[in-house]
């Protein structure tokens, strides 16, 4: 009854505020083939999410809500507001407050430079290819438009929890109990500076973004407290950038950090770089568009799956009504013989109903990387979603 | 028998050649400044089944090539995404593409300018490159009769080398010069399309287009574009078709 009324609420405030609305309702069943018979081996899920957004003149004041319920594990319950907040644009300036989620990055399989949000690890914690699952951060800041770029100052203000499924979840494989409460290096209330400066050179058709982060690193560090695991957070300084040059049909991409803590930490580097091609209606009205990335970096494997890695992608895209994409790809890590692929499969069906099937494979042959403890797993995902 | 003298003499001193015919057709629609609409697109395959698609088109007038955002409002599962073109003249127009469940901007590499757009029987060039200078012109425009009105009709070459066409042959109202109808001819020389446009009103004393409506001749698809809202001069400034505005 609370539900209902809570939608209905937010509906007849939408439309009497005039705020754009867009949204997700969804129904997954998920099966996994584990090793471990403790584990789960199916799931039933339900979610939604939900979009406001408001315009007025220099204003834009945004909301994103969303809920999830799983028929089995009862860690994965939510109802939350993942962005609620504000921007304001006066002249070449914008300034912007609240709870939000960017994108940083140009590389497709994996971005290291997308650093400003916690990752959401609840569904998916071992795969790289969920990149929609992020945690809305409480931030403020502003940025300066100039003819050929733009400088910006976001701080910030928080750092989130990140949860996980339960015991019996398929990827909940801690040797330990988790508490998702977090130790710091500093004060919980530290905030984290990030100073960025994005650009393109007109001519020469290349498009950048470097920046400077002052604060938490986005990597945690998993410690033994109380006979419980917790996630350290410690200090660092970060020099990164990123861009991609066009070159004909093809796109050519990097990313790069080197990342210096401010404590005992020991410092790393990150760098990947990659290609993106499409061929133009080479079945009929079907697209292809392969991506080929590499990966490099000398952060410790219990932290980060990225040393030594390549990603290998297709995707086919067929112009026709329903939109039909299918896609395969294949992470290889090639320091401990790791690898992890996946098939994925949607289609528009009935106007706003959408079909989507997903098959993940993990095959961690290494036993000092963060995937060994899944050996060899198998997932098959298959959802219906209503859009709206 | 003065009056047939005269005009003999005439009709020479009338002529005009296709690019003159361009060059009007393209003022005639021109002083927009920049333009906000609404467009319903309805997809009718060959069985005559119709699927619709509604989306939000804003435009900017620039010397060094039109701007322009498509934002996608139907189906549902597209909501929320965003096409920025920067036209460029006589090259391959620059594409970013906003993903809405990313929060990502996208640059598109070089699009295939011959590909459909939204599974439509436009292509993205029909779309994007209105420019009359990104086509080639010879010779004199033909007078002729297109549904009782005097027309001048012509050829166009493309100078993209990626285009889908060799050749568009274009029917221009010799009174208004508003184009009523154009011909696609595919890389064969094979008749591909027809595009009849219709409906054209004055707002704010420009005019704007109504209705187009396309066939393909070799899948016999159809496509019909419907503006059911129009503003033109409606203070778009040229910083919203910034990339760093699609967000």
């Amino acid at each position: 009854m609370a539900g209902k009324i809570l939608w209905a609420t937010l509906f007849a405030c939408s439309a009497l505020w005039g705020f754009e609305y867009r949204g997700t309702v969804e129904v997954e069943q998920s099966f996994y083939d584990n090793a471990s018979p403790l584990k789960r081996n199916r799931e039933t899920l339900g979610a939604f999410d939900l979009q406001l957004t408001h315009r007025a003149g220099g204003q834009k004041l945004f909301a994103a809500i969303e809920g999830l319920h799983s028929s089995s594990d009862g860690e994965k319950s939510y109802l939350r507001f993942n962005e609620l907040g504000d921007t304001y644009r006066s002249g070449q300036a914008e300034f912007s407050i609240g709870k939000s989620v960017l994108f940083w990055g140009s590389l497709e399989g994996y971005n290291l430079t997308d650093v400003f949000n916690t990752k959401d690890i609840l569904e998916a914690p071992y795969s790289p290819f969920e990149k929609e699952n992020k945690l809305g951060s409480w931030s403020a800041g502003c940025r300066h438009d100039t003819e050929y770029g733009s400088f910006g100052v976001i701080a910030k203000l928080h750092e989130e929890r990140q949860e996980i499924g339960d015991e019996a979840s398929a990827y909940n494989r801690y040797p330990l109990p988790y508490d998702p409460g977090l130790l710091y290096e500093a004060d919980d209330d530290r905030p984290t500076l990030f100073l960025r400066y994005e650009g393109s050179a007109e001519e020469s058709d290349f498009e950048y973004a470097i920046f400077y982060q002052n604060g938490y690193d986005h990597h945690r560090r998993l410690v033994v407290s109380g006979g419980r695991l917790q996630q350290y957070l410690y200090l660092v300084e970060r020099l990164a950038a990123y861009g991609t040059y066009t070159a004909g049909d093809t796109l050519c991409k990097f990313e790069a950090s080197v990342t210096e803590p401010k404590g005992t930490e020991a410092s790393y580097y990150q760098f990947g770089a990659g290609m993106e091609h499409t061929w133009f209606g080479v079945m009929g009205e079907t697209d292809a568009t392969l991506y080929a990335e590499y990966y490099r970096s000398d952060i410790a494997p219990s932290v980060e799956l990225f040393q030594n890695d390549l990603f290998v992608a297709v995707r086919f895209t067929r112009n026709d009504t329903a939109a039909t994409e299918w896609s395969v790809g294949c992470f290889r890590d090639m320091a401990f013989h790791d690898t992890i692929v996946q098939g994925e499969f949607k289609r528009r069906i009935f106007g706003a109903w959408k079909l989507h099937l997903l098959l993940m494979g993990i095959d961690a042959d290494g036993s000092g990387s963060a995937l060994a403890p899944l050996d060899n797993h198998r997932s098959f995902k298959a959802a219906l979603q209503y859009y709206f | 028998m003065r009056w047939l003298l005269t005009l003999l003499t005439a009709v020479p001193l009338l002529a005009m050649s296709n690019l003159e015919v361009a060059v009007k057709a393209e003022k005639a629609v021109s002083g927009y400044e920049s333009s906000d609409a609404k467009v319903l697109m309805t997809l009718i395959n060959a069985n005559g089944q119709k699927s619709v698609r509604e989306m939000r088109f804003e435009r900017i007038e620039l010397e060094e090539g039109d701007r322009s955002i498509i934002t996608f409002l139907k189906p549902s599962d597209v909501k929320g995404t965003k096409l920025l073109s920067h036209e460029q003249i006589g090259g391959d127009d620059r594409q970013w593409i906003y993903l809405p469940a990313l929060k990502r901007v996208k640059k598109i590499a070089g699009r295939n300018r011959s590909g459909a757009f939204m599974a439509s029987e436009f292509s993205y060039e029909d779309i994007a490159s209105t420019d009359y200078r990104n086509y080639a012109y010879s010779g004199d425009a033909v007078p002729v009769s297109y549904e009782g009105a005097a027309c001048l009709q012509g050829e166009r070459l493309p100078k993209a080398k990626d285009s889908g066409y060799t050749k568009q042959v274009v029917w221009v109202d010799s009174r208004e010069f508003l184009v009523r109808k154009t011909e696609y001819y595919d890389r064969k020389q094979s008749l591909l399309k027809t595009a009849y446009f219709d409906g054209y009103k004055k707002i704010k004393g420009v005019w704007r287009i109504g209705k187009i409506h396309i066939v393909n001749h070799q899948t016999k698809k159809q496509t019909i574009l419907e503006w059911v809202e129009d503003d033109v001069r409606a203070g778009l400034g040229e910083d919203r078709f910034d990339k760093r505005q699609l967000k």
